[in-house]
């Protein structure tokens, strides 16, 4: 069978995402591969093995344009030289808006490694008017209140900012086939479009998917998967680890509803409100042993690694992904007892992370397939293939035939119709496990 | 209005400020991709600071163009002479 033509989309986290929401669909996948070639942190030209190959099969080459960033490499025109006539190439926009954290510095006391390669506050989390007040003033109580009492407008006018930055991205869209800015002015009251300057919400992810799919024009727009897909998409919590607190002043400034009393979350540590984040910036708090944690674990080094998870979670209590680790590092050690309880402390922490129920059920099925049905149970979404396997699994050692029957339609539609995994848990996940294509593809 | 070489002492001062490096790493040539973390979206920011700062306001149309230091002193120069060099 001939290889199939080629969708490739290029660019920033958001157009990963359009390349999955593509690859969802039926009606693209029966006919085109789709691949995604991220422009972050690699390099895509020729000389670095650019799959020429790919290139020459691409009907639609979605370019991801207007973005200057040390970290991205633009697409060369030799890469666009090596796509055939007939392919048309749709233009995409960055998505960022400052409007909201108009204070982003890189701080001083920042520090990154291999193993957290942007550190514990980036600049979209740090803070220029805080470190100014700390060379002032030595008590952080006393930083915090300053911070939260001034007065905003005397800092900075909001409205210019707002301004330069629409301006920025009407400019962007006149080199774009999908005009942004106007969405973007209409709605950032209304919706939570970012959480932080770079990283947007699902419902933003989805509005771009929606726009670079009608540029296609080879899904109708009444197709119900394409509903259901972007629906998904709409749901999510959004790209990135970490949201960006926005100032009180500003939220009264902008009459932005949807972000009174929000939770952010700051990587696997947990969701904090405003004050608690901005005070944990200010003390500059953070867990230094989970990243070397992770790194154990990929390691296969139990031992250290729960040592480290241990020291993590004495640290950050509340984290419900380092409990959750942690029965990980437990039960590939056999210790099954342990590993239970501590998944329940997970789910207990963050009941909405469907992972952690799946987690627990694999324990328990070790030696209480019973209870292991009952967790599953709270788990299986008909989009979790996984949730699904482990049931089956479940129900097979039980013995039941009528649930093994059902068990394993169960599987069979999640297969047909979710061959890829949901995008990203309502409340954030690890930024790989749901986002990328369990192939590795695109990359 | 300050001379063409004090310009680029005060744009340098904002640029290393917000960016965190060195006064002397920037020249009239240095443009975004020289400077760490100097991205469209920082960007926003930066013009803004210089527009406080020297009271000024770019043109919305040039915003985005602002890469290289010497064309934000070029522009700077022009609208204090009440006309944009280009």
């Amino acid at each position: 069978m001939a290889d199939k033509p080629v969708i490739v989309l290029y660019g920033n986290c958001h157009v990963g995402f359009t390349r999955n929401v593509l690859a969802r669909l039926d009606v693209i996948t029966d006919t085109y591969e789709v691949w995604w070639v991220r422009n972050f942190k690699v390099n895509s030209s020729l000389e670095a093995g650019f799959d020429l190959e790919k290139l020459r099969r691409c009907d639609y080459f979605i370019l991801q344009v207007g973005h200057w960033d040390t970290d991205s490499v633009g697409v060369g025109t030799e890469l666009l030289e090596q796509l055939p006539e007939h392919c048309k190439i749709i233009r995409v926009p960055p998505l960022f808006l400052n409007t909201l954290w108009p204070f982003m510095v890189k701080d001083p006391r920042n520090w990154a490694n291999d193993l957290n390669t942007e550190g514990p506050y980036p600049s979209y989390l740090a803070n220029r008017i805080i470190l100014k007040l700390m060379k002032e003033e030595p008590d952080p109580e006393r930083v915090f209140e300053l911070y939260m009492n001034a007065d905003i407008s005397s800092l900075i006018d909001l409205d210019r900012l707002h301004g330069i930055n629409l301006a920025q991205l009407d400019g962007i869209d006149l080199q774009s086939d999908i005009p942004l800015t106007a969405f973007i002015e209409d709605n950032f009251k209304e919706k939570r479009l970012f959480l932080s300057q770079m990283h947007p919400t699902g419902y933003l992810c989805a509005e771009i998917a929606r726009q670079v799919i009608a540029q296609l024009g080879l899904v109708s727009d009444d197709d119900l998967q394409l509903q259901e897909t972007l629906d998904d998409v709409e749901a999510t919590h959004g790209i990135g680890d970490i949201d960006a607190p926005i100032h009180p002043g500003i939220v009264e400034h902008f009459g932005l509803d949807w972000a009174r009393g929000l939770k952010y979350r700051y990587f696997d540590e947990g969701h904090y409100d405003h004050d608690t984040l901005v005070m944990r910036y200010i003390r500059f708090t953070n867990v230094a042993a989970y990243f070397p944690a992770r790194a154990m674990m990929n390691r296969g080094d139990w031992c250290e690694a729960e040592k480290l998870l241990r020291e993590s979670i004495e640290k950050s209590p509340e984290s419900a992904r380092f409990h959750a680790f942690l029965g990980e590092v437990l039960f590939k050690q056999d210790r099954l007892d342990e590993a239970e309880e501590t998944y329940k402390t997970a789910i207990a922490l963050d009941c909405g992370k469907d992972g952690f129920h799946v987690d627990l059920a694999k324990v328990q099925l070790r030696r209480d397939p019973e209870a292991a049905l009952q967790t599953i149970d709270k788990a299986t979404q008909p989009s979790d293939l996984e949730a699904c396997e482990i049931k089956l699994e479940i129900c097979s050692r039980l013995g039941n035939a009528v649930a093994v029957s059902q068990a394993e339609a169960d599987v069979a539609l999640a297969r047909e119709q979710h061959r890829w995994p949901p995008f990203l848990e309502p409340t954030g996940a690890i930024y790989g496990r749901y986002w990328l294509p369990k192939d590795g593809s695109g990359f | 209005m300050v001379e063409n070489n004090s310009m680029l002492a005060v744009i340098s001062e904002i640029i290393a400020a917000q960016f965190g490096c060195d006064t002397d790493e920037i020249t009239r040539e240095t443009t975004a991709m020289d400077v760490d973390g100097w991205d469209s979206a920082s960007h926003v920011i930066l013009v803004l600071e210089i527009e406080q700062h020297l009271g000024l306001r770019f043109p919305d149309e040039r915003v985005g163009d602002l890469r290289d230091v010497g064309e934000m002193i070029d522009i700077v120069e022009g609208l204090a002479d009440g006309e944009e060099k280009v």
